[in-house]
């Protein structure tokens, strides 16, 4: 092989490469497009040290709520090793939001079998809005180190079928 | 740096106790890159189908998260 030759191989073979890369970068601009898929992007502040005591996170507001426009709404307080309440029922086929704040260290969770990921950061509200396709109980465990007892923090989503979704009088929503 | 038209310097180099002659380097070294680029365009074709794969029937089914 002469130097011109390996040269236009390298390129051609970097040509293959970057279409490869222009391909899979073509479809998620588009599928995020025709899908309105955008990353969870919500900046909000919220002050730790009174977390429990005052505002939307105290204890009688935590867990799954469902307003009077119908929205449904799940508040969950992430703290050393638990997460607040253990079991969060939401309905499966309908827009839910999902509120995490954290009295002490950053802590992270993921939904089993759905694409909820997010930190939760001391200071910030972190939001996710999504619809649960799959009826049952999803395992959400804490997936950033956060202490001692980091392994032993988990909770669980239990996704409801719409037509076993019955909110009490007051909209609240609890497991069991 | 001019490129230059011209045997690479693995070419230009002659071994005298190499007992395989200019003439076998020669022909390898013209067969093996298509060699090299079938497997490594096997290997990136089997990524890219892998992520389509995953992307398709994993990721998008199981709903947007925004």
């Amino acid at each position: 092989m002469t130097e011109r030759e390996i040269l236009r191989s390298e390129l051609r073979w970097g040509a293959i490469v970057a279409g490869a890369a222009g391909l899979i970068f073509a479809v998620i601009v588009v599928t995020a497009a025709a899908l309105a898929i955008v990353p969870p992007s919500n900046v909000e502040l919220i002050d730790p040290t009174t977390l429990q005591r005052e505002g939307e996170f105290v204890e009688e507001n935590l867990g799954t709520t469902v307003g009077p426009d119908g929205s449904i709404t799940a508040r969950i307080v992430a703290t050393q090793f638990a997460f607040v309440p253990q079991c969060v029922p939401l309905p499966a086929g309908k827009r839910v939001t999902i509120r995490f704040a954290t009295p002490d260290v950053i802590h992270g969770l993921i939904v089993t079998g759905t694409n909820v990921n997010t930190m939760v950061v001391p200071g910030y509200v972190s939001q996710i809005h999504t619809v649960f396709t799959t009826a049952g109980d999803h395992l959400m465990p804490c997936h950033e180190f956060c202490g001692i007892g980091h392994s032993e923090m988990w909770g669980v989503i239990r996704v409801i079928p719409a037509e076993s979704w019955h909110p009490d009088p007051n909209g609240k929503v609890r497991c069991g | 740096m001019s490129m230059r038209d011209e045997p690479s310097a693995a070419d230009r180099v002659e071994d005298k106790s190499d007992p395989a002659s200019a003439a076998a380097l020669e022909e390898a070294l013209r067969v093996v890159p298509r060699g090299a680029f079938a497997l490594a365009g096997l290997a990136l074709a089997i990524l890219i189908a892998c992520w389509l794969i995953v992307y398709f029937l994993v990721f998008l089914p199981r709903g947007a998260v925004g």
